[in-house]
C-alpha cells in the first residue's frame, strides 16, 4: 500500500529577504514529513535541498517580477516535489555557446513555443563536466536533463557565471517548467527520497 | 556596506569575507567593489578568504568568477582560501574547484603565488 502524498502551500512576498526563511522552513517540513533510514541521509538530502530551494526561490524573485511567489511541496514515501509558482515574466530559453571562442549571440525564445522546436534540445548550460539540456516538449513547457561529458581543459569553454539552474538540475531528478493556461509559471523539481 | 576586509601580504591582496550569508542580497553590489578593486589594486595576485561565511549561493559564485575572468586578463590570480563545508560543496557541485586553486591555510596560499 502507498503512503497517500501530502501536500503542503504556503504564499509569500516576492523578496529576497524570504529566501532563508523558506528554505528553513522547508528544512523543517521535511524533518517532520519524510522518514529518513538514517541522520546522514537526512543530512544529505537537507543540504541538497537547502541550495534547492534557496536556488528556486530566489531565481524566481528575480526573473518573475511577481508580487508573490507560491511554494507547493508535496511528499509521499518515494518522492518529495516542489513547485515554485509566479505570475509575470515567463521562463524564457537561453543558449550558451558550445566553444570559448564561439561569439554567437543566440536570440533568445520565449513561450507560446513554435511548432517547429517541438522536441528540440537547446544546450543551456555547460561546465568542465555536465551540460544541461532545455527540451521544448510543449507550446508551454519544458524539462531540464544533465548529461555527463568527457571533461573539458578551461581554455575550452567560457567558465559560466550563472549557476542556479545547473544546481537545481543537479540535485534533482527531474526539473521542468509549465506556464499553466490561467497564465502561472510553475517550476516544478522532484527529488527521490529512498 | 562593507564587503571585506583588505590586508596584503607579500604582495599579495587578503579579502577577508565579512558575510555570513554570501548570496543574491550583496552579490550585485559585492561584485561592482570587487571588480572596482581588481582594477585599482597594484598587485593583482588576490586571496579570498571564505572562513567567515557560512553559506554562498550561485550568484555570489558568479561574482566571483566575474572577477576571476577581469584579474585573468590582467595577469594576475584569484586563490581561495578557508571554505566551510556547505560552501565546500557549492565549489564542488559547480566544478568551480578545478577553475580556482583551494587553500586551508593562509600561509600556503600565500606562497603558491
Amino acid at each position: 500500500m502507498t503512503t497517500p502524498k501530502e501536500t503542503v502551500s504556503v504564499t509569500v512576498p516576492s523578496k529576497l529577504k524570504y529566501c532563508h526563511y523558506v528554505s528553513d522552513a522547508s528544512e523543517l517540513l521535511f524533518k517532520s514529513k519524510i522518514n529518513f533510514y538514517s541522520e546522514e541521509l537526512f543530512n544529505l538530502f537537507t543540504q541538497d535541498m537547502r541550495i534547492v530551494m534557496y536556488e528556486l526561490f530566489s531565481n524566481a524573485v528575480n526573473h518573475s517580477q511577481s508580487d508573490c511567489v507560491t511554494i507547493v511541496l508535496s511528499v509521499d514515501e518515494d518522492e518529495l516535489s516542489v513547485t515554485i509558482k509566479t505570475k509575470n515574466n515567463p521562463f524564457v530559453i537561453k543558449q550558451v555557446n558550445s566553444y570559448i571562442n564561439e561569439k554567437r549571440e543566440y536570440p533568445l525564445i520565449v513561450p507560446p513555443f513554435s511548432n517547429e522546436i517541438l522536441g528540440s534540445d537547446f544546450v543551456v548550460y555547460r561546465d568542465y563536466e555536465y551540460d544541461i539540456y532545455c527540451r521544448v516538449t510543449g507550446p508551454f513547457d519544458v524539462y531540464f536533463r544533465i548529461e555527463k561529458n568527457i571533461s573539458r581543459e578551461k581554455h575550452e569553454f567560457d567558465i559560466p557565471e550563472h549557476y542556479g539552474l545547473s544546481l537545481i538540475t543537479k540535485l534533482t531528478h527531474y526539473t521542468g517548467y509549465y506556464r499553466s493556461p490561467d497564465g502561472y509559471d510553475n517550476f516544478t523539481i522532484k527529488k527521490r527520497i529512498k | 556596506m562593507n564587503y571585506y576586509d583588505l590586508t596584503e601580504e607579500n604582495g599579495v591582496v587578503l579579502v577577508d569575507l565579512l558575510q555570513k550569508r554570501a548570496t543574491m542580497e550583496v552579490s550585485k553590489e559585492f561584485k561592482e567593489a570587487f571588480l572596482n578593486l581588481i582594477e585599482t589594486s597594484p598587485s593583482k595576485n588576490f586571496i579570498l578568504d571564505f572562513g567567515k561565511v557560512e553559506f554562498v549561493d550561485s550568484s555570489f559564485l558568479g561574482a566571483i568568477v566575474s572577477g576571476l575572468k577581469k584579474i585573468t586578463a590582467l595577469k594576475g590570480d584569484i586563490k581561495i582560501l578557508g571554505l566551510q563545508p556547505p560552501v565546500r560543496a557549492m565549489f564542488e557541485l559547480t566544478r568551480l574547484y578545478k577553475v580556482f586553486e583551494i587553500f586551508e591555510n593562509k600561509n600556503d596560499a600565500i606562497a603558491s603565488y
